[in-house]
């Protein structure tokens, strides 16, 4: 245990004083400590920045869209803990995880090809549309390529903790439901599910507290002049004022804005998932 | 417990009392950096003050810069070419450096901007950072706010740097570029060419390529010399029949970096140097005055004229969105009638010789052909650390640089032969021509190209010059030549050609583009949010314009929207920031 906490408090807490930058005006010759107070300034700067409430519209729109598309992870386990044949079910496993393999540039250049005016889906829309597109110029239909393309990635990788949930469901009980003649679909309903109700809540309690931290790297690379009005995420701006931009204290703030909301959110969600089902991290 | 207790609070105690000394210390440092104010023009007066240099500094030569028995390494930061794979300690300069100069160099190659942020942000700067991309903005924000950098017109003297004196002395005229707006200088300039005809400010900025077998299918004789030629010129090609052509579609410009913005930018009186964004302020001939493209009633017709080439297909439907292979691609493949990329043998090897380059265009909001003009003065790419141990060392060090010798060996080498080669490289001869550098190492095939072997024989770092026009003629006389000429372009070299054709094409239209801008401290926060948010405003809804998502019959909504989102009031900062230029140098 102690190695352990010795490892959280030099490499999670350790570099949190560098927080106080988000309170400073911070100049890298006068340091953390030498830089002048400003107080909540940075802060103020942001919540007033004219283009605050789109950032906040833009980065929920595509977290809340991500947080609806839990269940799939779920269900894809559930379906492949149906599947009786080994060789087959190792398969299907392996071809569900391989994507989460790949690293982002070359899933948005995957992408990018999928949904250009050449691609398969471009020529889809063309099919029902009469003219191919390119779906990352329509503004509407980023969000959507971002969740599903995200999912596709990472879905057979979100299950490996459901089947190892289910793994554990006692056998004698799923059969108990046998011979009480439920079906396949209610064993699934009354057994399998409420078994591993406690893991899928804490995981879904675990992703509300990253609702405000959409990816930067995938949607700065997905991102173009005509669906900017769509992809200009908290994450995006932060970038850009800060890493390329220098505003080091300011992106801080940015970035303190963010954690506070989400760490609000696990509190909301753990309240509200331990109101409900009595199950919640604390 | 308690004894760990008292432990503790002593530990506490003596840290913040370290603290306090080293804040101390540092207030000292920054006290006495700022009381020294200087400009290189007033170095004469300054060298009674810096008389005394250390010990280990051998002022009488460079051959060694460091007395021979002292041992002092430098760190030092470079960026290099994206084709250079072998590490720094295997160039040939690093070894010249530490046996001849005798100067042991520790060198950590940068290769992503994040790492230079990431430097800069906490103040962990090498002594000398070549070419790892710091921008005028960092250079203001680090350099002269933060006092990060070394000013070297501080150390300018007849004794420590002479040949730094001189060459400062002898582009002056450019030397504004490279001056802070705190009068002080903090980095060699780095002259691409001045005066050359191919290279540098004889060139312009945009790069549109004609091929002439589409001018002949669509029976044009001459380029168009006006916009509504140009467009017209355009829809010629886009008549033309594909199969007749040998391809299976015609596209009539294409356009890798953009450059075809720049030159509508252009035939509209702006001297735009970034076209890409219609935010930052450009010199408008018609007015004759700064101004902010996106603001002005103008834009609207140049927004639709780019509409009008989008809906009639003279530009590719994936013309916002498509990325510089894919517009290669269709290029090379021949289907593009105008190709807006670097030179014709980018895309065309083998018939980069029937390309043309476009002429700078007239229209009815300018009744002048304008072109902007290639920067000679390449972005500051040599800095010096205000913290170095050895200001003095890194001073003579940039005097070296600027020596003869220093320059061409720096970006060209020691001559075959010499015994600087180390055994390393085998050095430069002159070519047949007798004007320019050729290498065995090239000519024999070991390296595809000069850049190939400088990149990761010779060079530690990009860009590897101070003076390139000087170079060429330096390196002539070090090989005996009494008459040192330039090169003259050989058209049948694919390089040579497509600087010949543009240079051919700009001559007489050529304006400069506007100095760089120094914002203010003071309201740098409201620029740079005004900024942003208009840039990001601008791009999203010029785009939609031009697409059809948005009717252009909105233009003058547009136009409101981007004043009350501000756009007068950054408009006036950007316009104060230029309050004292008086326009362009045609």
């Amino acid at each position: 245990m102690l190695p352990a906490l010795i490892y959280i408090v030099i490499f999670n807490y350790g570099p949190m004083y560098g927080i106080i930058i988000a309170f400073k005006d911070y100049k890298p010759k006068l340091g953390y400590w030498g830089s002048e107070w400003v107080g909540l300034e940075h802060f103020r700067r942001f919540v007033t920045y004219p283009e605050f409430w789109k950032l906040i519209k833009n980065t929920l729109s595509i977290s809340l869209y991500s947080l609806a598309t839990f269940p799939c992870a779920v269900i894809l386990a559930l379906l492949i803990n149906e599947i009786r044949n080994t060789r087959f079910k190792k398969t299907v496993q392996m071809v569900t995880y391989a994507p989460h393999f790949l690293s982002t540039v070359v899933m948005c250049g995957l992408v990018t090809m999928l949904v250009g005016r050449e691609g398969l889906l471009g020529h889809l829309y063309g099919y029902f549309t009469g003219e191919n597109q390119n779906l990352l110029a329509i503004p509407q239909f980023f969000s959507s390529i971002y969740v599903w393309s995200g999912k596709w990635q990472n879905v057979g990788w979100g299950t490996i903790i459901y089947l190892s949930a289910l793994a554990g469901v006692s056998q004698e009980l799923i059969d108990s439901a046998r011979i009480d003649g439920a079906s396949r679909l209610q064993v699934i309903r009354y057994v399998n599910v409420p078994c591993i109700l406690p893991t899928i809540i804490i995981m879904f309690i675990m992703d509300t507290g990253s609702i405000l931290s959409v990816g930067f790297e995938k949607i700065f690379l997905l991102q173009n002049a005509l669906n900017m009005d769509t992809s200009r995420v908290i994450a995006t701006y932060t970038y850009d004022i800060g890493l390329m931009g220098g505003q080091f204290s300011y992106s801080t703030a940015i970035g303190l804005f963010n954690n506070l909301v989400n760490i609000a959110m696990i509190l909301i969600a753990n309240k509200i998932a331990k109101k409900f089902s009595g199950i919640g991290i604390w | 417990m308690k004894k760990r207790i008292k432990s503790l609070v002593a530990l506490a105690l003596i840290s913040v009392m370290i603290a306090g000394c080293g804040k101390q210390e540092a207030d000292q440092e920054v006290k006495q950096e700022s009381e020294v104010q200087s400009e290189v023009k007033n170095a004469s007066t300054q060298q009674a003050e810096i008389s005394q240099y250390p010990e280990y500094l051998n002022l009488e030569g460079y051959r060694p810069i460091v007395k021979e028995g002292e041992k002092i390494t430098l760190k030092v930061a470079v960026g290099r070419d994206d084709c250079a794979e072998t590490p720094v300690e295997d160039t040939w300069f690093y070894h010249f450096v530490e046996e001849k100069l005798n100067i042991d160099l520790e060198v950590e190659w940068v290769t992503d901007s994040e790492r230079k942020n990431l430097m800069l942000a906490a103040d962990d700067l090498p002594d000398i950072m070549i070419g790892i991309g710091i921008s005028t903005e960092d250079l203001i924000k680090y350099g002269v706010e933060n006092e990060q950098f070394l000013a070297l017109s501080d150390y300018v003297s007849e004794e420590l740097t002479p040949n730094y004196l001189a060459l400062c002395e002898q582009y002056k005229d450019y030397m504004d570029f490279y001056t802070a707006p705190d009068g002080k200088i903090y980095t060699i300039p780095t002259i691409s060419s001045v005066g050359r005809i191919g290279y540098g400010d004889s060139l312009s900025v945009y790069r549109m390529y004609v091929d002439t077998k589409y001018m002949e299918a669509a029976g044009i004789d001459e380029l168009p010399d006006t916009l509504d030629g140009f467009v017209d010129m355009l829809r010629k090609f886009k008549a033309l029949d594909p199969t007749e052509m040998g391809v299976d579609e015609i596209w009539p410009l294409a356009s890798c970096w953009k450059y075809d913005l720049a030159y509508y930018q252009n035939a509209f009186g702006w001297i735009t140097s970034e076209w890409n964004d219609l935010t930052v302020p450009c010199w408008d001939m018609e007015k004759g005055e700064v101004v902010v493209p996106c603001m002005e009633e103008k834009y609207a017709d140049y927004v639709t004229l780019l509409n009008t080439l989008y809906s009639e297909g003279l530009i590719h439907p994936d013309y916002l969105t498509m990325d510089t292979q894919a517009s290669r691609a269709l290029e090379s493949a021949g289907k593009v009638a105008v190709c807006c990329d670097s030179a014709p043998y980018v895309f065309n090897q083998e018939r980069f010789a029937e390309y043309v380059s476009a002429i700078p265009l007239t229209s009815e909001w300018s009744k002048e052909a304008v072109a902007t003009a290639g920067s000679v003065c390449r972005s500051p790419a040599f800095f010096v650390s205000a913290s170095t141990e050895y200001p003095e060392l890194c001073m003579r060090l940039v005097d070296y640089l600027c020596t003869d010798e220093g320059m061409v060996y720096w970006s060209t080498g020691c001559l075959e032969g010499s015994e600087d080669t180390l055994g390393i490289i085998t050095g430069f001869r002159l070519n047949e021509s007798g004007t320019d550098a050729e290498y065995e190492e090239i000519v024999s095939g070991k390296y595809a190209n000069l850049l190939a072997y400088r990149s990761n024989v010779l060079a530690i770092s990009q860009p590897s010059y101070i003076c390139q026009n000087e170079v060429n003629l330096i390196l002539q006389e070090m090989c005996g030549v009494e008459n040192p000429q330039y090169p003259e372009l050989d058209i049948t070299n694919p390089d040579a050609h497509y600087r010949s054709i543009v240079a051919a094409a700009a001559e007489g239209h050529l304006v400069q583009g506007l100095p760089t801008m120094y914002i203010g401290q003071d309201i740098q926060v409201e620029y740079t949010d005004l900024k942003t948010v208009l840039k990001n405003y601008v791009e999203t809804e010029t785009a939609k314009f031009v697409v059809g998502q948005r009717p252009l019959s909105e233009l003058p909504d547009f136009q409101e929207e981007l004043k009350a989102m501000g756009g007068e009031r950054y408009e006036s900062i950007v316009k104060d920031a230029y309050a004292g230029y008086a326009g362009p140098v045609k």
